[in-house]
This record gives C-alpha cells, structure tokens and sequence, in this order.
C-alpha cells in the first residue's frame, strides 16, 4: 500500500515539474500565437533587399541541416549553374571525384557533420541533380568550388611528389591559360579596406568589403551567372566557438564573399591575390582555415595563427583583420611559403587582388611569372588604378570615415567597378552585431542580361538590379516565425499615374526618405545628396540643391526646408532651394522635428542635438550611447526618440534633462508615433511596444519574427506595422493582439499610410500593396521595377521609402530613384467593391443536407433494429 | 504562471484522479483488459469515438477543411458512416460472440471462432497489432509533445515526458475503468469545445454567410461542394475523400469497446449517444477549419487551425482548455492503444501460449508490468521526434489495420463459410497491399485530395482473398456460435 502511494506521489512529481519548469519560461518566451516555421527547427530565413538573411543555430549537423532545408531550391540552383559553367570541360561527376579525394580527409568533424546536415536538409526537401539525392559529396564539391578550379591554373608542389602531374593539369587547361594570360590584368575579384584611428570620424574601426563579379567580356559571363547567387547573409550560432555572421553562396560553411565577423567583435576580410602561387597537398583548404579563424579566434594573433597552421596556399589571399575591442586591424599576405603581417593602431590597409609584399609576389609569380607566355604580372608592386583611388580616397576622407564616406568610397569608380555587392559595418555597429549592406553594384547601376549576351545556357541569367542599402541585426534570440503563405499573389495591379525622376546622378540615387508635398510642390532628397523640388501637376523640376550623402527627410516649416546629412544640417528656402544657413560641425541622421524655434535632430555620434532654427547654432545636446536613426517626435514638452543603444528616451526640453528612458534588447531605429497617452515604437529586438506616454511603463509587446524597422501607424485603434520577418502586421491598440498577418517576400522597411478603407505600405520585394484596413485582404500591389518572382531572382527595387498620401495619390519613392505616383483608390480591373463571391445555394445545401442525412439514416437504423428486436 | 497552463494542470489532475478512483475496480485480467464486460452505455459509447478519432479530428480534419474548404465534408460524411455501420453490423454480434467464446481480445476471437489449433491466425494477427499498436502510441506521444511544445513553449522532450508519464500513469493503475472513463471525460470535453469554438469564430467574423464569402474570396473551390472538379476527376476526388469509410471495421482497440458493454441490449442507446457524438464533432471540425480559413487565410502548417483558433479568439484560460481538449484527443486514442497491444502481448501470447495455469493476479500485474514496458518502448521511438524510425510504420498503420482486420471481422461475423485459410491470407494479403501501393508511389503525382489511399484497393483485395481462399478450404464447425442464445 505504502509503495503504491509512493509510486502516486512520484509519477504526480514526474507530470508537475515540467509544467512548473516550462511554465515560468513560456511566460516569458511567448505571448500567444506562435507558429514556428516549417520543420527548421531554430532556424529560419527571411528575404530583404535581395538578400536572403539565414540564421542557423546549434549542433554542427543539427545546423547544417537547418541550412540545407531553408535554402535547399538555392543549393540545388547553385550546383546546376556551375555544372552549366563547365559542361563538358569537367563534369560534376568528376569534380565531385577530385573533392573527396583532394580534400574531404582533411576536415575536422565538426565540418564533416555540418556538411552533411546540410545534404540531409537538401535532401530532406526533395532536391536532387538529374535524379539522385543530393549528398555530403555535392556539398562538399560546392564549397571547394573555386579551390578545384584553381587547381587547374597552379602547381601542386608536395614533399613526397615535386612535380604531382601539374603538366597534365596544365595541358588540358592549356586554351583557358593562353586566353586568360593577357587579359590577366582586368580580373580583380574584391575590393576591401579598414580604417581605424585618426582616420574615422568616431575613432573605431570602419570595414567595408565588395566582390567582384566580372562583367568585362563575354569570356567571364559565368562569373555574373554564379554571382547571382551570391546574395545569402548567414548567421551562424554554433554550440562551440563564436557566433558568425557571413555574406556567401547558398551551401557554403565559409565566406566566398570573403566577409565575416563574429560575436567577439572581430572582423575578417579577404581580397584573393593573382597570379595563384604553387599549393601544398599537406595543407588544410582555406574553408577550413577562415572558417575555424573566424569561428574560434578572440584576437588577430589567434586568427593568424588559423591561417598560418598548416596553410596549402592553393588560394593565396590578403587577409584584412579588424578587432574592435583594441580598434587594432591588420593585413596578412599570405602565399604558400611567405607571408607579411602589417598591423596597426591609426590607418588604413586595403586590399584589391595586387599583393604588397615583395616575397609574396616573387613567390607568386615565380611559376607562372617566368611563363614564356608571357605574363604581364610585374614582380614588384605597381600600384592599380584601384590602389591610387583607395589612397586618393583616404587622403581626402582622412578623419571623416564613417559607414556613409564608407558607403561613397565603395561606390566610386573604379573601385566598384565591378561590383556585385557590399558588406560595411563598424565599431558602433559591431556592438549590436550588425551590419550594412548592398546587393548588387553600390554605385547603383543595373546589370541588364540582355547586354551582355553570351551562348551559354540561359536559364537563370538575369538582370542584376542595385538593391539599396540595407542595415540589419541579427535576433539575438531564436525567431517566432510566422507566414501568411497563401495572400501573396492575389489582387490588382494598381494604376500609375505619373512619374517625377529628379536629375538622376553618377550614384546615390536611391530614395530611402519619404517625400513632402507642400503648396502643390513634391520635394525629394536621394541618399547621395540632392534635394528636388518637382512641380506636382507638370512633373518639371523647379530647382535642385546639393546636400551631401546619407541626407535624412527634410522638414517644410513656413518658408523653409531643414534637411540633415553627413555633411551637416542645413536650412534652405522654399521659394528657390538656396542656402539660409548650415551648420556643418556633425553629421544628421534623422528628420528634423520644430518646437518653438529650436529644431531637434539626432546624429550618427549619438547625440541628440537642439538647433536655433533662426541661426542654426547648437543650443544644447543629448547624449546617447550609441547612433541615432529615430527621427524624434514632440508632444507636451517632451521630445520622444530611440538609439541604436537599445533605449527609447523620453527628454524634458524645458528641463533639458531624461524624464524616463525604456530598455529594449536591440537597436531602437524606428520612429516613434503617439496616440493618445500611448506611444508605439518597434526594436530590432523583434517587438513592437506600446508604453504610457507619461510614465514609460510598458502596456504590452508584440513579437514579429525580425527586427522592426519602421515606423508604425496608429489608425482606429489599430497599430499596423511592418517588419523585416517580410510580414505586415494590425494589431489591436488595447491588448497587442493580433487581428490580421500580410506576407510578402521581401522585409517591410517602409512606414505605411492609410487612405479611406485602405493601407498601403512598400516591401523590399519591390512591391507596394494596398490592404484592406478590416481584415488584410489584397486589394491591389504594384511593381514599378524589379520585384522577387521565384528562386531564380531575389534582386529587386526595394520600396523602402515611407509612403506619402495627399489627395487620394500615393507618392511612393523606389531605390531606383524615381518618385511614382498611384491612384490609391483605382486599379487596372475593377473597383474593389466589386470582388463579390456568389455563395451559391449549392454551398448551403451541401452545409446542411449531408449532415441530416447522416442523422436520418443512424435514427431509421436505430428504429427498425428495436422494432424487429421487440 | 499564465491562466493557459493552469487551465491544462486541471485537466491534467482530473484524469489522475480518475486512474485512482478506477484502479480499485480492477480485480482480475478481464477487469484489466475489458473491464469485466460490464461497461455501461455511455463509457461504451463515448469511449469507442474518442479512442477512435485521436487526434485526427482536432488536427487533420480541420486542417483538410482549411485546405479544401467545404468539401471537406464528404471525409466527414464517410467517417460518420463508417462509425454507423460498425455499430450496426459489428457491435452486437462481435459482443455475442465474444462472450461465446469468452475471447478478450481480436486475436483470441479469431483463434476461438476459426478453432486453429495451430495458432497461425493467432500469432499472425497479434504480431500486427502489436507492432502497429506500440507504433501508433509513439506516433499519438510525439503528436502530444508537439502541440504541448509549440504552445506553452515547452521543450520537446519535457513535453512528451509530461504525455507518456499521465498516459502511462492512469492507463497502469486503471486499466480499462480508467481509459474507459478517462475517454468519456475527453470526450465530453472535447465535443463541448468543436461546438463552441466555431460558433464563437462565426459570431465573431459576422454569420456564417461572411465567412463562406470571406473563404470564397480566398479560393472560390473552397466554397464548392466538390472541391472545383467535375467528371471524372469528381469520382477520383469522392473516392479518395470517402475511403476512410473502409478503414473502421479494422481498427483492434475500436473493436475492444464493444467486446466490453454489459449486455447486448445497451447497444442500442450506445449507438445513439455514440452517433450524436460523432455526427456534431465531426461537422464542428470541419467548421472549424472553415472559420480557420477565413480567419487566417493561410498557415505554414494547416493542421495547426484548431490551436491558433483557439489562441486567437478566446480568453487564455478557455484557450488552455481547448489545448486540453486537442491533447484529450490524443491521448484518448493512445491510451486505448497501449491496452490493446498490451493485451496482444499478455493474453495472446503469455497467458494463451506460453503459462495457460497463470493465475490471475499474476496476469494482472504481469499487464501493469507490459503497459508500462511498452508505453517506455513508445516513449523511447517518440524521442527523435518526427524523423523517427516508427514513422515508416505510422504511415501505413492506419489503413493496414484497416485492410488486416475490416474485411476478416466483417467475414467472421457474418459469413459462416470463411475458414482460418481464408481468414490468414487476408489478414497479410490486405496488409502487403497497404504497403505495396503506398510505397510504390502509383499516386505520388496526384495533388493531395485526389490521392486514393491504399486502404481502398486493400480492402477489396483482402475481401475477395478472404473468400476465394475459404471457399477453397473446408470451414470449421461453426454452429453453436451462429445460433441464437
């Protein structure tokens, strides 16, 4: 009896102790409504500005497995295009041959599992070439990729075997060498700089990195149909070492767009050295080595280390090395044999293929370079077009580097030349994990498929359109994923009514700031600087004004415009855009807000300033502890806005002092709105707050999946907001539940704006949608330019712009500098009233007659059977 | 802690308290296993839908009423009528004959009413049920781990643990009484919320009219009776939404329930109660699915419309108890399980064939000992999850049974001639064709709602085998068992 209760007693333990454990967390973990994405466990994916953002977490297969299922059609894509690349020449069949024997041996465990998780999770969603399961051979091959195709071009030198059969390379590789020898000079695959000390603005480090396709001949057509896949931003969160954020290829566990930084503030870069030096058979590969440097390493001598051990030198790289917490960078050249370490305090190294060190050249070319097929690699260091523009660059920037001069230099010619995105963070950023980024060239030009016609299989060669900048930070914890998968493609196209193109520039064209209509003028600024004023009904341009890069929106009060940049704040006159006054001692990052004659802006250095609107002199500051992209917001004497350093402040400006600040996990760059005694804002820590206006006490949370960019908008007790998990979401005012979901493929960064029964709001899948406000159908979406279709194209013209509504027309600005503008109401069918759905009687019928028939028929069965039984 | 969590722990303690108070009925193997045949009406009744539907009513219907709209209700008009049919053909005289033939289980029927004194059928039989038995408990726990983990946040595995320690906990105390019981419990409870959940979203969303627009608007085949298709792809569509009909007469720890009512004569209020049950959850289910579609438009998972509902239109505490009410589904249907494979192994094989002199406390604790070893042997196949290895016998169990047993027990019964040639030869007949043309991939390019399962082909096929093969053989001496009293 005593052992029968004893058993009760602990089987009663057994079922409360979980609930008790689980339960306090859950609290704290979900709210309600939680979905979580299709089998990939912690993982997930989101879209933003042709980007796929990928963050993978845990175990080394668990991991893998997550990657491989999330981007799965991509792998199987990628595989496909590099088997188009070299049909004949060497077929899958045999690369895959060569990886396992060249270099599967020599990846640790921990690799080997990842690499298989991710074949298993390619697998897992069916993906195969011509027929057969994708497997851990497949993954591997793709990741060795270029490391194989190099083998072709270099010596094998080995210990044990001197020559290693390099002629039998060299013969079949014979036409490829002749042609590429004396074209060598043009192919350039990255460019990259750090800048720390004197040189930046804020004294930390800057790190900016693009890649190179090539889009010089037809010979290199590949190289743009392969990097049209070089668009994924992987996150790595691994059980062991340090959590890694990359920009790569879909498949990959290293960086082939030679950009990573990790959770211990450090940053690594790579530009590939030419001509390729002979490799070693006893080495490890580079994915191996940059991956363990980037994965295990707290400091650059560590991280040399990785590199140095057991080098094969088959990829001979400049290594650029940043770490944040000592703001020391550093360049390693690295051959085969020789290396050279360059380390310092206060400068800048770059790097653009062309190898500084005289060792490393030497060694570099003293194969390939004594060819009698006459190289054109000189022995000694030539400076590149690229190498005097960088110093010209840096000279004239000294100082002043910041992520916007970061931005300019990288988009100016010919450092960009070929590029084919752009990676840029900073210590400030770095803080947060977060990054800067552009797909495409950062000078904004469009690559067009259909100039640059080739004879090669066609499939999935397509435009490369500029995709804007985009800035993200990763979720510090795992993701509530959420998808409203069947809404997407439904509705209208809407109706363009015109169009206002401001005079379009070298670069920087982009419109990330919403536009301002005043007396029947549209003013304009584009990220590189130039404010417009076009006339609304004649579409002319009435005057133009240069301002400087990384300009935020203007402001109208009366008969004046202030407009912040990097340059400084300025204040100009409406009549015909001229200068009243500017102060240029700091950067403005944030719209300007009036209050009885003081203007109040919020800086990049983190302050958040109060100007004389009169004279334009710095009355008094507020210093945060990170930058400032929150325009503020005034009600009551109280000046409201949020910082990258996670708080949102509430500042008394009689006072001049804090009233109340409110903590959240991630940077605050969403603009704060008020209505009423509330005030809603989203973080990047994925939440949308609503707090009391007077006290800063939290009324509830909404959790999206990503971070909230954007500003939400309060109407009829519905807070509507987008975020970069690619959803739009209403919420309800008074509780923060949800009423309504919109997905679209890409992350939403604009703020939306509603017109009658309709919301409108742009997705940087390239689309603007119009929803109805009670429920969240589509009623119509637009795509003025490139917009993500399938797998094959992620590349669009974000609609990142906040949307502008006056008169029933919609003023939506796209990165690709164009103002359009939407009848808001109207679209090219028919009017939305008119959707009806006839629910035919049928319908009805079938509801109810099939349900009385089974009941009938159970009643007649139950009276016969008693019938006959009595 | 949140008022959700608190409204399942009280769920949670009822069912304990209900395996306590029912543990002190159990006196001997038949208590245990069948509850000593003196069930009354309503555990009866209830007990044999909630054992039967799991959690495919509360998941898999509604989901396929999100996905294919009103015509959904052609899986729920076969379902309503295979439930009829198996109380109308099979009930009365399967506890007949079973209490003929003293038989606890499927297996000892079948050996009883065949007189195989080579215990072919026997072995053949009892090796299916307790493979796909303890398969299909592990497939109900990862069921219950995973609704438990995704809405309360819980882990996986502390969630399952929580599902195999309640499960296991009344099911070895109480045996039958307590499953029985705890069954009309769940099944109360989760009538109550399939009723009430889509009459809420209905109010909610402005009359059932709207709703049909609203799904209409969202796909215009949602809203028609046959999903959109015409012809022949019709007859296709029917086929494959209809087939689940076949699947009832096969299912063992269905079967057990009418094995266990007192007396013959209560069937008949039994069937009643039982119909009503499972005609208003079954349209309550598909109406939910309905709701979910108009309310949400669409979802990563259809399956999950019941518990996003539920989150998302009630108050957190009634929310926890349609959480409870889902899980209740679940392990209603689990618990059931376990007792028939337990049974399988204990009475067929211990008792029947190896220790005939076994006493009955022996037998009693030797159960306990058995369901408690196979709800770990469940617990351990649950653990990986969904990749887990069972679920390549999950895949197929539903309809294998189904192919197994419909066709042999529906014979049995009514058809004197069939002999235990006829009878093995269907059971593995029915249950290689399962498996033949679920793996073959005959359906693989068809879209989901025109996929005929194999179940179909395999019930006819089991059927016409059962026949040609008695016919062929010479049939055991049958009278005394078809004759009335």
């Amino acid at each position: 009896m005593y052992l029968k209760r004893l058993f009760c007693i602990i089987i009663c333990l057994i079922i409360i102790i979980p609930i008790l454990l689980n339960g306090a967390l859950a609290d704290e973990k979900y709210s309600s409504y939680t979905i979580s994405s299709e089998s990939c466990n912690n993982g997930y994916r989101f879209n933003t500005h042709g980007w796929i953002y990928v963050h993978i977490e845990g175990d080394p297969y668990e991991r893998g497995f997550q990657h491989g299922y999330l981007l799965a059609d991509e792998i199987v894509d990628m595989i496909v295009r590099w088997n188009n690349v070299f049909p004949q020449k060497i077929s899958w069949k045999i690369q895959r041959m060569d990886a396992l024997r060249l270099f599967w041996h020599k990846y640790p465990k921990e690799y080997k599992e990842e690499i298989k998780g991710i074949a298993d999770g390619v697998a897992e969603r069916g993906g195969n070439i011509n027929g057969k399961k994708i497997d851990y051979i497949d993954i591997l091959t793709l990741n060795e990729m270029y490391e194989l195709l190099l083998r072709f071009r270099t010596y094998s030198v080995s210990p044990l075997k001197i020559t290693d059969k390099w002629w039998i390379s060299r013969i079949l590789n014979i036409r490829d060498f002749l042609k590429s020898s004396s074209e060598e000079s043009h192919e350039g695959k990255c460019s990259a700089f750090l800048a720390t000390g004197d040189f930046t603005k804020d004294g930390g480090i800057i790190a900016a990195h693009s890649t190179w396709g090539n889009r010089v001949s037809d010979k290199y057509w590949w190289q743009n149909y392969i990097a049209g896949r070089w668009n994924v931003l992987l996150d790595i969160q691994p059980t062991k070492g340090h959590r890694i954020l990359m920009s790569t290829s879909p498949g990959l566990i290293w960086s082939d767009e030679d950009y990573y930084q990790n959770d211990a503030e450090m940053i690594l870069m790579e530009t590939t050295l030419h001509p390729p030096g002979p490799w070693s058979r006893l080495g490890d590969p580079i994915i191996i080595r940059a991956r363990k440097a980037i994965q295990y390493s707290d400091c650059i001598d560590e991280m040399v280390n990785f590199f140095l051990k057991k080098n094969n030198g088959l990829m001979a790289n400049d290594w650029l090395i940043g770490d944040i917490k000592t703001g020391e960078i550093a360049s390693l050249e690295l051959a085969l044999r020789h290396h050279s370490l360059t380390r310092t305090k206060n400068g800048v190294l770059w790097s653009c293929n062309n190898a500084k060190d005289d060792k490393v050249r030497w060694e570099l070319n003293s194969f390939t370079g004594l060819s009698i097929l006459g190289r054109i690699w000189s022995r000694n260091y030539v400076p590149s077009s690229r190498d005097i523009k960088f110093e010209e660059l840096f000279e004239e920037y000294k100082g002043r580097i910041d992520v916007d001069i970061a931005k300019l230099i990288m988009s100016t010619k010919p450092i960009c030349s070929v590029s084919t995105d752009c990676k840029i963070t900073s210590s400030s950023l770095v803080k947060n994990f977060g990054i800067w980024a552009f797909m495409g060239n950062p000078d904004g030009t469009n690559f067009i498929a259909a100039e640059n016609p080739y004879d090669n299989p066609k499939q999935s060669y397509t435009d490369m359109p500029a995709c804007g900048w985009v800035q993200i930070f990763p979720l510090s914890k795992s993701s509530i994923f959420r998808t409203d998968s069947k809404s997407n493609d439904r509705g209208k196209s809407g109706i363009v009514l015109g169009e206002y193109v401001p005079t379009q520039d070298v670069f920087g064209n982009e419109i990330y700031s919403s536009p301002i209509i005043f007396e029947n003028i549209l003013y304009t600024v584009s990220w590189g600087g130039r404010l417009s004023a076009i006339d609304v009904k004649n579409y002319e341009i009435i005057w133009e004004q240069e301002i400087g890069i990384g300009s935020s929106s203007p402001l109208v009060n009366g008969d004046t415009i202030y407009i912040g940049s990097n340059n400084g704040l300025y204040a100009l006159s409406v009549e015909e855009g001229n200068v009243i006054w500017e102060n240029d001692f700091l950067s403005i990052s944030t719209r300007p807000s009036y209050f009885k004659n003081i203007l109040f802006c919020g800086s990049t250095d983190g302050n958040m300033y109060a100007f004389n609107s009169e004279t334009g002199e710095i009355k008094w500051a507020f210093q945060a502890e990170n930058e400032i992209f929150s325009s503020p917001i005034i009600k009551d004497n109280t000046l409201y806005f949020g910082s990258n350093d996670g708080f949102l402040y509430a500042i008394d400006i009689e006072k001049k002092e804090l009233k109340w600040k409110f903590k959240t996990e991630g940077p605050v760059v969403s603009s704060p709105v008020i209505d009423n005694d509330k005030i809603y804002f989203g973080s990047w820590d994925s939440n949308l707050y609503s707090l009391n206006l007077e006290n800063g006490r939290l009324n509830w949370k909404f959790t999206t999946g990503w971070g909230i960019d954007s500003s939400p908008l309060s109407f009829n007790n519905i807070i509507y907001v987008g975020s970069e998990d690619n959803n739009f979401y209403a919420i309800n005012a008074d509780n923060g539940k949800l009423k309504w979901i919109f997905t679209t493929k890409g992350g939403i960064k604009s703020s939306p704006a509603v017109y009658g029964d309709l919301i409108f709001f742009g997705s940087s899948d390239g689309k603007i949608y119009a929803l109805e406000t009670s429920n969240g159908d589509l009623i119509w979406s637009s795509a003025p330019d490139y917009y993500i279709e399938g797998i094959y194209n992620y590349r669009t013209t974000p609609i990142v712009a906040p949307l502008k509504l006056e008169g029933g027309k919609l003023y939506v600005g796209s990165t690709n500098g164009i103002i359009y503008c939407y009848d808001s109401q109207k679209n090219d069918n028919f009017p939305p009233t008119d959707i009806k759905i006839e629910v035919s009687i049928d319908t009805w019928l079938f509801l109810f007659i099939p349900f009385l028939l089974v009941i009938i028929a159970t009643g007649l069965y139950l009276y016969i059977a008693r019938r006959k039984n009595h | 802690m949140s008022t959700i969590i608190l409204a399942f722990i009280v769920y949670l303690i009822i069912l304990v308290l209900i395996g306590i108070w029912s543990s002190r009925l159990n006196k001997n193997l038949d208590d245990f296993l069948i509850a000593g045949r003196k069930l009354g009406t309503w555990p009866v009744a209830i007990s044999a839908e909630a054992s039967d539907m799991s959690g495919w009513l509360v998941l898999a219907l509604p989901g396929r009423a999100f996905m294919f709209g009103i015509s959904a209700i052609w899986t729920a008009v076969s379902c309503a009528l295979g439930t009829l049919f198996n109380w109308s053909v099979i009930a009365k005289r399967l506890r007949r004959f079973t209490g003929k033939l003293r038989a606890l289980t499927i297996p000892d029927f079948l050996e009883d009413r065949y007189k195989d004194d080579t215990h072919t059928i026997r072995a053949v039989s009892t090796i299916i049920i307790a493979v796909f038995m303890v398969a299909y408990v592990s497939a109900q726990l990862v069921a219950s781990g995973k609704i438990l983990s995704e809405t309360f946040g819980w882990g996986y595995h502390s969630a399952l643990l929580l599902g195999f320690a309640i499960i296991t906990f009344y099911t070895l105390l109480g045996g039958f009484f307590a499953v029985a019981w705890t069954d009309v419990f769940q099944g109360i409870l989760i009538v109550a919320i399939i009723v009430i959940l889509p009459i809420i979203g209905i109010i909610k969303l402005g009359g059932l009219g709207s709703i049909l627009t609203a799904v209409g608007k969202i796909d215009y085949n949602s809203i028609s009776p046959t999903y959109g298709y015409g012809g022949i792809m019709f007859i296709l569509f029917a086929f494959a939404s209809m087939a689940w009909f076949f699947g009832y007469p096969g299912q063992p720890h269905v079967l057990t329930r009418y094995m266990a009512i007192k007396s013959e004569k209560k069937i008949w209020d039994s069937t009643l109660i039982g119909m009503i049950w499972v005609i208003i959850s079954l349209w309550g289910a598909v109406l939910v699915g309905i709701v979910g579609l108009a309310m949400f438009k669409g979802l990563p998972d259809p399956e999950k419309v019941m518990p996003m509902l539920a989150t998302s239109l009630l108050p957190e505490w009634v929310a926890g108890i349609v959480i409870a009410a889902i899980v209740a589904a679940i392990m209603s249907t689990a618990d059931s399980q376990l007792l028939v494979a337990t049974s399988s192994v204990v009475e067929d094989v211990y008792h029947k064939l190896i220790n005939r002199k076994a006493n009955q406390k022996k037998l009693l604790n030797l159960s306990r000992l058995f369901v408690l070893l196979l709800s770990v042997v469940a617990f351990i196949f649950a653990i990986p999850g969904e990749s887990s290895a069972i679920y390549f016998l999950v895949a197929f169990a539903w309809g294998g049974l189904a192919a197994s047993f419909g066709p042999l027990i529906i014979l049995s019964l009514w058809w004197k001639r069939t002999t235990k040639w006829g009878a093995t030869a269907g059971m593995i007949s029915g249950m290689v064709t399962v498996f033949i043309w679920d793996k073959s991939g005959i359906t693989s390019s068809f879209p989901d709602e025109l996929i005929v399962p194999g179940m179909l082909p395999a019930f006819f096929i089991s059927l016409l085998t059962i026949v040609i093969v008695s016919l062929s053989t010479i049939p055991p001496e049958t009278k005394s068992l078809f004759s009335y009293n």
